[in-house]
């Protein structure tokens, strides 16, 4: 009789023992993948930014990313208004290098409140190029944690998670 | 969804918010239990009591239960833009063990997957 066994890095084990390991790689590929598109949105800086609240909404939705019952789930979003006009807009239009610009998001007692907009390196487009962007880096990060966590040794995926925090 | 829990006063039941937002919140997200959605039209009903001075005994009017139901309903969407559940550009990922397998499958097909050569 044919006996199947589950493998982890060479060695049978149990399905609990399995789904343990499996659910530590799901914690690491939604902590990874949450840091880099996280770095996308604020550090490189490619979405366009006038008063922040786009990026933080999108990154506050990044933030509720999951993994509950097994499952996976990494979420892409944004409840600003005005999200979907500014991803019809080209690079052109969005970027601005230090220059004075209207927050319309603030209120200020003497009228028009301004502040200085500074988004070098936004990009037209955005929503589009972030879904491609997480969906490339999904792919990519989970690709290399199943390696880590059921082919290889797990020291490097260790050390990198280290010292890692995440709301 | 069918409520059974009901709110402090009773104004309005989970199944009157719901006709009206036509929203079933338990369905957009699993935080939004009974206890959760009537603990909002509670907070509601209390501000009706509290501001308006409405006692809790008196019938209650169609002013009451359209600014209850008004009020729970706000209070909602505001609980559902911080759990991103309305947002106005959404897309989600998916990674469960199917998608997992597959990647494995994938991986393996290269090298190791020739067990049957040789074999006619």
């Amino acid at each position: 009789m044919t006996k199947v066994y589950l493998m982890l890095k060479s060695q049978p084990v149990s399905y609990p023992e399995a789904m343990v390991e499996y659910n530590n790689m799901l914690a690491y590929i939604r902590d990874e993948v949450v840091r880099v598109v996280g770095n996308w949105i604020n550090l490189e800086g490619k979405v366009p930014k006038r008063t922040g609240q786009l990026r933080d909404t999108l990154t506050a939705t990044l933030n509720s990313s999951t993994v509950e019952n097994n499952v996976l789930k990494i979420k892409l979003g944004s409840m600003v208004s005005y999200a979907t006009e500014v991803n019809d807009m080209p690079a052109a239009v969005v970027r601005h290098v230090r220059q004075w610009g209207k927050a319309y998001y603030y209120t200020h007692a003497t009228g028009t409140h301004w502040i200085m907009l500074n988004d070098p390196f936004a990009i037209g487009h955005f929503w589009n190029a972030l879904q491609i962007y997480t969906e490339g880096n999904l792919i990519n990060i989970s690709q290399r944690a199943i390696d880590e966590y059921f082919k290889g040794t797990g020291k490097l995926m260790r050390s990198v998670r280290k010292g890692l925090t995440f709301g | 969804m069918a409520y059974t829990e009901v709110s402090v006063y009773g104004y309005i039941t989970g199944d009157n918010l719901e006709a009206y937002t036509g929203i079933d919140y338990s369905a957009n997200n699993a935080v939004y239990t009974e206890a959760v959605v009537m603990a909002k039209v509670t907070i509601a009903e209390r501000m009706i009591h509290g501001y308006l001075g409405v006692s809790a005994a008196q019938t209650v009017t169609d002013g009451i239960i359209s600014a209850v139901t008004m009020i729970s309903a706000h209070l909602m969407s505001i609980s559902m833009q911080i759990h991103a559940t309305n947002n106005v550009i959404s897309d989600s990922y998916v990674i469960n063990i199917r998608t997992i397998l597959s990647m494995f499958l994938g991986y393996d097909s290269g090298v190791d997957a020739i067990p049957m050569s040789g074999a006619d």
